[in-house]
């Protein structure tokens, strides 16, 4: 006993303290922007915090520091003769990728990313629509103290307004490997307001493996999130007319479930999807429509159900022409009918793209928010 | 050396030889009544109760008729003329000087070799007060005192059984403390008990001062931090765990009664607790299992926190370390360790001060270095929430305040070389060393170790009484039920 | 010498621990896909019958350890020489797992520090408690399963919401022949390493049966790593779970409730290292006492030191990297631990009825 208590003690005091950093020594790394630079090389951007004065009155300050090499490890590790820091990786909120890479294909970066014990799996991607992608990390945060950090709050609660699909690292890898689905990246570009230029996230870019091959806009990527069954809210204003009467109608999405039943007859596959939907009323624009009455209701239900049929359907022929299968339909047959899948695993691209699809949408009008009736104005 | 039949040779060998240049032996010479007997009687001034002793046994002596004096006899009939409750005929020289020192009179008639011990004890105690180390809202206010009589005296009332035994010792060749091992017959387990004499019986020191002495010489794993012999200055807290079939230990001259076994979760378990609200109990007993946590593991989880795994932080909050730490210009692990220290003198300081004293100086501390020392840049804010928050929580487990001092500096030093890792290291090296200790044969960690619903009723929670029908398994093995199963239920 | 002896509690909660083992963060069964889940049950229903095999052996023996009712059995001579055999074997284990959780440390928390500085630490420990005897072990463990239990039902309902259930999805989508080769892998390792255990306890508790300590640990060791691996690939899907050296870890790191609870990883870490220590403690007692019998001394105290050390440094030279020791641990384990784990277990219990009735009729 007394000896192994010596021998601890000596092991402690003997043993350096390899892994000890102190907070202070590092540089905290919030976001990355990746860049095509000159010939094979690439232009790395990192958001990193600095921290100013000392001691209780410290604060932070984020700041951009850039450097360009062959291969991404050999920037960030150029970045240490600008920053005099180590940068640490594990915060790192966003990674963006410049439209430009990304259609080159992106795995050298989720290499980086994952090879690299630092960074985490659930660090958000996005593709850059603006020129650059250090452009982004260059714009005004509003709310929160840096663009990362921020950029990170608008992916976290898009739900109420899906206009695009956020995704983390680890399910982008995830759909990445798995087999019959295609991965996609929400996108994000700039707006200007006043001086500030502010960022926006909208629409998504999908993927052929690892390659970008097209864009998607909002409303494409809402219809996408309802087929990839995402729990989200989301508005859809319609316009309604009927006798004589029209008002902007609101509808907000308070629940949805998809479901697919893939049928087979001569060898050709049909997806059947249907997409069950709960909405709500948000806002009605002319009193005057009563929706109380249950013709009414069934007319609002048809009108909306008519209007994402379309969107639907549009969305997956312009997913078709790119033969990418973003909406995960070559799982849905893998998990419904592994036999048929393993005949057209091999060459699922090519059978998606001419694969037929029937697409239901049936919305349920569940309340009106709180009035059960128009309001009555009376003089 | 004998004692020889003239009482003048007698005295003289007390005189000059057994306590020669001792100024507060008193020797007073008398005759028995009207008779021509002469007798002496040798005490200790300040030790007897001299009016007593006049009143009881002088007087009555000096004015007995001869007729009522047998000289053949002399000393069976004084005995009805003496009216003191507690006296006896001795022989032995060493008895009497015994007897003498611990406050008896000794009674020497001329023509006998004998003398009888008059217990005419009388010196001054300090009162029955309010014990002050361990205080409470609800229950009894006594506390023992530094008379291991009345000590006894104070468990006697409380336990009216006959079954309950003192069998009194005495240790320390120079001190002769007397010590009294208290048990109930029927609960105690006969190993257990075995042990204790055997231990006791093995201690060989010139003076017991406390019992702490005994403490540490009769402890288990001496090299261990952790106690593995309780103590209390509470008689209700003895009666209790003599109740569970404990043995308890008291030493004359400290109000601190010693129990054992000892195992390791009396050390959160607090007599309140089985005068309040069960519910409420078992919330406080929860608390102090977490305090024991927190006083122990903060500073190691903080450490490993910020120098190991930063990724673990929350990024606002490690933001905000971080820029508590700007310009810091110490390591986190020497800060840590440093504002430790200074807290533990403060604490030693503050114990061993008067209270106006202790006041000022935890005044100083927290404002020198609370408030100073982030202002100056010392140290980090976060760092002064570690340690106070640290040291605040090492109070709710009293019994162990000295031990968790050493367990957070071992958990802080592993965690400095491995991060989180090293402190799990840390966690589990502990508990193999609590899980090896024993106390009296039990283990230490008995009924923290099982899952029978049974042993955890008085562990963790505190179950009702009504539930709790049964006394700890391993310590007491006999006669079991503490109370009577009502019908029907 | 006295017979150290464990209750029953005691008995099962350092089965399951053992199980669990290094089991909760490799990657196991693989094979089988998203039939992992099956191929675990199937592996553990087939522990069953050779766990029988070690809880009739130590009643037909109560009062020997499993070296001895070896020697007994075999003789002096041919005992022994099983006995080395043996003492090879939970050797090698302890210095496979012990290399496991170098690997796992420096892998995935401390990449600046040398392996063999956390695996020292980690071995004295062992050594700490070996030295204490099987009692202390077993209070250990019995007090660390309901850490090990609180910290599974917590992981496994924070993971709730994250869980999906496609990656299951479709049943058997290759056949049966992978989810047999799943099995025969998750029996060879964990289930069927609790030879070792018979190995290393010396006797149980007076009114305890061996029969339901081995049952019921078989059948909690099943569940824990039942629940274990289907969360993990339900979190992460087969892929990954394949591909990653530690999945478990990589599952627990994507749990996030509100941004709040998040990052637990260090969770699966600990629960590495509570389970991971029994199961090297419990090798490491094995191969002492398996020496100490060979040698035919009473006490096997005075070999931990050395024997701890020699583990230290075999773990050492075993693998060149992490990707041997993966496929060590995966293809050839079952190859090389089955005369060990099934057929020498079963002429040990056929030598062992033998033996005992022919002592009856005398």
């Amino acid at each position: 006993m007394k000896h192994l208590i010596l021998l601890l003690i000596a092991a402690l005091l003997l043993a350096g303290c390899w892994n000890y950093r102190e907070i202070d020594n590092l540089a905290i790394a919030l976001g990355l922007a990746v860049d095509k630079g000159e010939g094979d090389s690439y232009i790395v951007t990192v958001e990193i915090i600095n921290l100013e004065g000392a001691g209780p009155e410290s604060e932070f300050k984020p700041t951009t520091v850039q450097a360009q090499s062959d291969t991404i490890f050999g920037a960030i590790r150029r970045l240490i003769t600008v920053t005099g820091k180590k940068l640490y990786w594990a915060h790192a909120k966003v990674v963006i990728i410049s439209e430009e890479i990304a259609r080159e294909g992106i795995l050298p970066i989720l290499d980086f990313v994952q090879r690299d014990a630092e960074i985490r799996s659930d660090v958000w991607l996005l593709v850059s629509k603006e020129e650059t992608a250090a452009e982004i990390l260059a714009s005004t945060p509003l709310v929160e103290s840096s663009i990362s950090q921020q950029l990170s709050q608008i992916l976290q609660h898009h739900a109420p307004e899906p206009k695009s699909i956020p995704e983390e690292l680890w399910n982008f890898m995830q759909k990445l490997t798995a087999p019959g689905i295609a991965p996609v990246i929400a996108t994000v570009g700039l707006v200007e307001q006043g001086e500030e230029k502010l960022t926006r996230i909208k629409g998504v870019a999908f993927f052929r493996r690892d390659k970008m091959v097209g864009w998607l806009d909002g409303k494409e990527s809402l219809a996408l999130s309802y087929l990839l069954n995402e729990s989200i809210s989301g508005l859809i204003v319609l316009r309604y007319e009927e006798s004589g009467l029209t008002a902007q109608i609101t509808y907000e999405v308070v629940g949805n479930k998809t479901e697919f039943q893939p049928f087979i007859k001569d060898d050709q596959i049909t997806m059947g999807i249907v997409t069950n939907l709960q909405v709500i009323l948000a806002e009605v624009a002319n009193q005057k429509v009563d929706f109380s009455q249950p013709s009414v209701r069934s007319k609002l239900e048809s009108d909306l159900a008519e209007h994402l049929e379309e969107l639907m359907k549009r969305t997956i022929i312009k997913l078709q022409q790119y033969n990418s299968d973003a909406v995960g339909l070559g799982s849905v047959l893998r998990r419904r009918d592994p036999e048929a899948w393993k005949l057209v695993a091999d060459d699922w691209p090519a059978v998606f793209g001419s694969l037929q699809t029937d697409i239901r949408v049936k919305p349920v009008i569940r309340a009106s928010a709180l009035v059960s009736k128009p309001i009555e104005m009376r003089d | 050396m004998k004692l020889s039949k003239s009482i003048e040779k007698n005295l003289e060998i007390f005189q000059q030889k057994i306590f020669h240049d001792d100024d507060v032996i008193r020797y007073r010479r008398f005759t028995l009544g009207n008779t021509q007997i002469k007798c002496g009687i040798i005490f200790i001034d300040s030790m007897i109760d001299k009016d007593y002793l006049g009143e009881n046994v002088i007087s009555p002596l000096t004015r007995c008729k001869s007729e009522s004096i047998h000289l053949r006899e002399i000393y069976p009939s004084i005995e009805n003329i003496i009216a003191v409750e507690s006296l006896r005929i001795s022989k032995g020289l060493e008895q009497m000087i015994e007897g003498i020192l611990y406050g008896d009179a000794l009674l020497l008639i001329d023509g006998t070799d004998l003398g009888m011990i008059l217990s005419v004890k009388g010196w001054e105690y300090r009162s029955i007060s309010e014990p002050t180390s361990e205080s409470v809202v609800r229950g009894s206010r006594e506390g023992f005192t530094e008379s291991i009589i009345i000590n006894i005296s104070l468990l006697r009332r409380k336990i009216q059984d006959s079954r309950l035994k003192f069998k009194m010792q005495e240790l320390g060749r120079r001190t002769k403390t007397k010590i009294a091992i208290c048990y109930i017959e029927d609960l105690v387990s006969p190993q257990i008990l075995q042990e204790v004499f055997e231990r006791i019986n093995k201690i060989d020191i010139d003076g017991i001062l406390e019992s702490g002495y005994i403490e540490e010489l009769i402890k288990d794993s001496p090299l261990s931090p952790f106690k593995t012999v309780g103590h209390t200055e509470r008689p209700d807290i003895l009666a209790g765990k003599i109740l569970e079939g404990r043995v308890g230990i008291l030493c004359d001259g400290t109000p601190f009664v010693l129990t054992v076994p000892f195992i390791f979760m009396e050390g959160f378990q607090s007599n309140e607790d089985y005068y309040r609200n069960w519910a409420l109990a078992s919330l406080d007993r929860m608390l102090r299992y977490v305090g024991f946590f927190i006083t122990t593991s903060t500073p190691a989880i903080y450490l490993s926190l910020i120098t190991y795994h930063q990724e673990m932080i929350p990024t606002p909050l490690l933001l905000s370390i971080s820029a508590a730490r700007e310009g810091i210009p110490f390591p986190t692990i020497f800060e840590l360790i440093v504002l430790g220290l200074v807290f533990e003198i403060l604490r030693e300081g503050g114990v061993r001060l008067p209270s106006p004293i202790g006041q000022a100086l935890s005044i100083v501390g927290a404002i020198v270095l609370g408030d100073a020392a982030v202002t100056a840049n010392f140290v980090s804010a976060p760092m002064i929430i570690v340690i106070a928050l640290t040291g605040i929580s090492s109070f709710v487990i009293p019994q162990f305040l000295g031990v968790v001092i050493l367990i957070r500096l071992a958990f802080v030093l592993f965690a400095s070389v491995l991060g989180l890792y090293g402190f799990v290291f840390a966690v589990i090296g502990l508990f193999i060393h609590l899980m090896s200790i024993r106390s009296f044969g039990i283990p230490y960690m008995t009924e923290l170790s099982s899952y029978k619903l049974e042993d955890v009723k008085d562990t963790v929670i505190r179950a009702p009484w009504w539930w709790m029908q049964r006394r700890p398994k391993l310590i007491t093995k006999k006669n079991r039920p503490k109370r009577k199963r009502i019908e029907g239920k | 010498m006295k017979l150290e002896v464990l209750s029953e509690q005691q008995a099962i909660s350092l089965m399951v621990l053992f199980i669990s083992g290094s089991a909760v963060v490799l990657s196991i069964g693989g094979q089988a896909g998203g039939d992992i889940w099956l191929a675990v049950i199937l592996s553990g229903l087939l522990a069953l019958p050779i766990v029988t095999v070690y809880a009739r052996l130590h009643s037909l023996y109560p009062h020997y350890d499993a070296f001895q009712i070896i020697i007994v059995i075999f003789g002096n001579t041919f005992g022994r020489l099983i006995c080395l055999v043996y003492t090879w074997f939970a050797f090698h284990l302890g210095a496979l797992v012990l290399r496991n959780f170098g690997e796992f440390i420096i892998t995935v928390g401390l990449e600046e520090t040398p392996q063999l500085f956390p695996v020292t630490l980690f071995a004295l420990l062992c050594l700490w408690i070996v030295k204490e005897g099987i009692e202390v072990l077993g209070r250990w463990s019995n007090f660390f399963f309901r850490f090990a239990i609180i910290i599974v039902l917590i992981t496994t309902a924070l993971a709730l919401p994250e869980l999906n259930m496609d990656h299951f999805r479709p049943f058997l989508f290759n056949g049966i022949m992978p989810v047999l080769q799943g099995t025969a892998n998750v029996f060879a390792f964990p289930f069927a390493q609790t030879i070792v255990l018979w190995l290393a306890f010396s006797g149980f508790q007076k009114r305890s049966s061996p029969y339901r300590i081995y049952w019921l640990g078989i059948l909690m060791g099943t569940l824990v790593i039942l629940i274990i691996t289907t969360l993990v690939v339900a979190i992460i899907g087969v892929e990954i779970y394949k591909h990653s050296y530690f999945p478990a870890y990589i599952a627990i790191a994507r749990l996030n409730i509100a941004d709040f609870v998040q990052r637990l990883e260090i969770i699966v870490a600990i629960m590495f290292i509570i389970s991971s220590f029994v199961k090297v403690s419990t090798c490491l007692l094995a191969t002492c006492k398996g020496v100490a019998a060979i040698t035919n001394f009473h006490d096997y105290r005075f070999t931990v030191t050395p024997i701890t050390l020699l583990m230290i440094s075999t773990s050492y030279f075993l693998f060149d990297d992490i990707m041997q020791m993966l496929f060590w641990a995966q293809d050839i384990w079952p190859i090389y631990a089955f005369p060990f784990q099934v057929i020498l277990p079963i002429i040990v219990l056929i030598g062992g009825e033998y033996r005992a009735k022919s002592l009856k009729k005398q």
